[in-house]
């Protein structure tokens, strides 16, 4: 009792790992799609799931691999719980895609390169998109993403072509955009 | 079959392409880490032991009534996503945090468990249950009566002075809110948080005056804490002895537990 009560023990006490990975947090739920006004109320979220599932404790993953498990999780739920039905856009569309992550600070800080990529993100619905943040912009292995996704890894290489095919599709399309409203 | 190479580190990814995913990844959003955690804490105390102590089944069993009125006054709070998390449920917001009141919230976390709704007055801020007591149960009462002393020792009358003249917190009154107690309350915290390394002493008394200000206040834990901590830094360690133990005794498992053994040397 008392070996398994060690081996249980959280590695790090909730207060601890909010203050660590918190912003962590914060910024991937950005890249999932989260709107700035959200963000606070799902990093929350995120943390209060962690606390109640024992907290971390020492396994394979990092502490931020776990918690980008629960926040893609709390993403997803969030989706569904906005009706928001998983955004198909026809690649066609690009220029009418609106930028729906960011909110109005957002808006004002970002870069149109910012804002190019936000908007080629959120013509994907978030199986993809997670797999694509996870991949490209957090460094994940794809084996850590078919556990953080609880998906065979098959289903993530998938995921990662459709998702990168179409990224880079959508990408082109908005350069092309930008740069013909800047020359007309 | 093997990973790709990632865009970023393509060099045959578009120039374009690989500089706006650069700004995407090492963007920051606007976060403010401090009041993050005070909300988190916040949550973590409304719903104390949340994390393997069985609360969990009290969650879902709370009472729609008191869900309801706790959410309208979270959503107040900007604090919905807690809400969402379903940690609060049941659990009384402004319930006692302090160690000698902890059989308080343990008997309401059993009685919404069970099913029979914790009456709306359960979520009064502590000053104003005091001052309109709504029919508690005979438990209740005799727990609420154990509460009614904070587990602090008198604030050092050195150590209090220069904090008091410098920022004495307005005494609660009867008709403040419940938000803006709990926004004192944050504050407070901010503060206390600001000084602890810079000036431990007045960090303390402020730590000191907060207990005594906001009586079972939702962040009790964490202002222990910050106050340990200055009690350490100010190299009091028969005093950090005593308190660090009653702390451990009452939330062994806390949020700031671990922080406070390796204060003690543990």
């Amino acid at each position: 009792m008392a070996e398994s009560q060690a081996h249980s023990e959280p590695l790090l006490d909730a207060g601890e790992l909010f203050r660590r990975h918190a912003r962590f947090v914060a910024n991937f739920l950005w890249k999932l799609g989260i709107a700035a006004q959200e963000i606070d109320d799902l990093v929350q979220e995120v943390f209060v799931v962690a606390h109640k599932r024992g907290g971390f404790v020492e396994r394979e993953a990092r502490p931020t691999t776990w918690l980008a498990e629960i926040a893609v999780r709390v993403a997803s739920t969030r989706r569904r719980s906005l009706g928001r039905a998983p955004r198909q856009v026809d690649m066609d569309d690009a220029a009418t895609v609106p930028a729906t992550s960011p909110g109005p600070s957002d808006i004002a800080e970002a870069s149109q390169g910012l804002e190019r990529v936000q908007r080629a993100l959120d013509a994907m619905d978030l199986d993809h998109r997670a797999v694509f943040v996870l991949y490209e912009l957090e460094g994940e292995s794809c084996e850590q993403i078919a556990l953080i996704l609880d998906v065979p890894v098959g289903t993530v290489f998938s995921r990662l072509h459709t998702a990168r095919k179409n990224f880079q599709k959508m990408h082109n399309r908005l350069l092309t955009l930008d740069k013909t409203r800047r020359t007309a | 079959m093997s990973a790709p190479k990632r865009l970023l580190e393509d060099p045959e990814t578009a120039a374009a392409l690989r500089s706006d995913l650069h700004s995407v990844a090492s963007h920051q959003v606007n976060f403010d880490l401090a009041a993050g955690i005070a909300r988190f804490e916040a949550s973590l105390a409304a719903g104390s032991g949340a994390a393997g102590s069985g609360a969990a089944g009290s969650e879902a069993a709370g009472s729609e009534a008191a869900v309801a009125s706790l959410k309208a006054t979270l959503l107040k709070l900007g604090m919905a996503g807690v809400v969402a998390g379903g940690a609060v449920l049941g659990i009384a917001l402004y319930s006692s945090n302090e160690p000698d009141a902890m059989s308080t919230n343990s008997a309401m976390l059993t009685n919404s468990a069970v099913s029979t709704p914790p009456p709306s007055p359960a979520i009064a801020p502590a000053v104003t249950r005091a001052a309109t007591p709504a029919a508690p149960s005979a438990a209740e009462t005799v727990e609420r009566s154990d509460a009614a002393e904070p587990p602090v020792e008198p604030v050092k009358r050195a150590t209090a002075r220069p904090a008091a003249k410098a920022r004495q917190l307005p005494a609660a009154s009867s008709t403040e809110t419940r938000d803006d107690l709990l926004q004192r309350e944050i504050q407070n915290l901010r503060q206390i948080r600001q000084l602890v390394s810079a000036n431990p002493g007045q960090a303390l008394a402020l730590a000191n005056e907060g207990h005594s200000t906001f009586k079972g206040g939702v962040l009790y834990q964490e202002r222990e804490a910050l106050a340990l901590q200055a009690l350490s830094a100010l190299g009091r360690r028969s005093e950090l002895e005593a308190r660090g133990d009653r702390y451990l005794r009452a939330f062994p498992n806390g949020s700031f537990s671990n922080r406070i053994r390796q204060l003690l040397g543990r």
